[in-house]
């Protein structure tokens, strides 16, 4: 009885203890994670505004590429999985949805591919 | 209501949930499949809560198959969520990524959810039920809660990558249903049910009803997956 109730203490207490790290451990993991590889053609993407992607032309908020600030930013590096999700693939899903010509909504590997488009 | 139309209509509402408003476009014959076997393994989650749970209370003649027929279909669940992982990763290889420590926590939940329908099934089993709990109303309680946690974390999974729920009322309305019936559920009394005039049914006859089941959602997931790409 008394070792049973060990038992489960200790498990309960190791999966607190495996999630508090967890979650440290994946704010490190999300900071260092190598960006995957992507493809994106502007030639594509003509009749969308430029600031829809390069808002700091606007808003003032940086320069250079959208990763000088959305990797090095402490207030959006944790953001930029979702952020660029919703950015690229909602869009994609909007098009698709209106029946209109879409490109890739869901497949990672069509937009994570290393080829490099125009 | 039996099983069988019962079972249909938990997986016809949840798949029909995806499409409520438009929004029926399909992600490719791959991903949709995949998808629709880990929609399968969801349909599973709510059917051994609504249906086949608590069957040590269901009359002698009937435990047995009822005993029988939850571990047949959790052993199932498991198997479809295990083979919706691989499909992804054998369909999209940059799925691997998803299952590293940096990804979305929705993600992460859905791989704590596996391991924890691993460890429920494994902890149900009558070895190490009885080495692990000191009495079956032990087992029991810690059973439906870990049970309950699991439909949650499913439930933040499927909800969370907002994949085909992609609005809030389809998030919120697979949410509440996904938790909400097995937690009400899970609190209510066992209603009383009488079954002296119903046939003897077996366990060997769990088996049959499992591989029913199993046929029927894979009908259910290929009509999703034929509906999606077809239209």
């Amino acid at each position: 009885m008394t070792a049973r109730r060990a038992i489960v203490g200790a498990s309960l207490l190791a999966i607190f203890a495996l999630a508090v790290a967890a979650g440290h451990g994946r704010r490190d993991a999300v900071e260092t994670r190598p960006l995957l590889p992507l493809t994106f053609a502007h030639v594509d993407h003509r009749s969308v505004n430029c600031i829809t992607c390069h808002h700091n032309f606007a808003d003032s908020t940086g320069q250079g590429l959208c990763i000088d600030c959305h990797k090095t930013n402490a207030q959006v590096r944790l953001q930029i999985e979702p952020m660029f999700h919703t950015l690229c693939r909602d869009c994609h899903v909007a098009k698709r949805t209106a029946g209109d010509d879409a490109g890739p909504v869901r497949r990672c590997v069509d937009c994570h591919t290393a080829d490099e488009a125009p | 209501m039996g099983h069988r139309p019962l079972l249909l209509a938990i997986a016809v509402g949840l798949f029909a949930t995806t499409a409520l408003g438009g929004g029926w476009a399909g992600a490719g014959w791959g991903w949709d499949a995949a998808n629709a076997i880990g929609f399968a393994a969801a349909a599973l989650i709510v059917f051994l809560h609504v249906e086949t749970g608590a069957a040590r209370n269901r009359p002698a003649p009937h435990a047995a198959f009822h005993s029988k027929l939850h571990v047949n279909v959790a052993a199932l669940a498991l198997g479809l969520a295990v083979a919706h992982v691989v499909a992804l990763l054998v369909d999209d290889r940059v799925t691997l990524e998803y299952w590293k420590l940096s990804a979305p926590p929705y993600m992460l939940a859905g791989f704590v959810a596996l391991f924890a329908m691993i460890a429920i099934l494994a902890s149900a089993y009558p070895g190490p039920r009885r080495a692990v709990f000191d009495s079956p109303q032990r087992f029991r309680r810690v059973h439906r809660i870990a049970s309950l946690a699991l439909a949650a974390l499913v439930a933040w999974h499927v909800a969370g990558s907002a994949l085909y729920l992609d609005t809030r009322v389809k998030q919120t309305l697979f949410v509440a249903a996904f938790v909400g019936i097995p937690t009400w559920l899970s609190l209510r009394p066992s209603p009383e049910r009488s079954l002296i005039d119903a046939p003897r049914r077996s366990a060997d006859e769990a088996r049959r009803e499992t591989v029913w089941i199993g046929a029927a959602l894979l009908a259910v997931g290929a009509a999703f997956t034929l509906l999606r790409n077809l239209s």
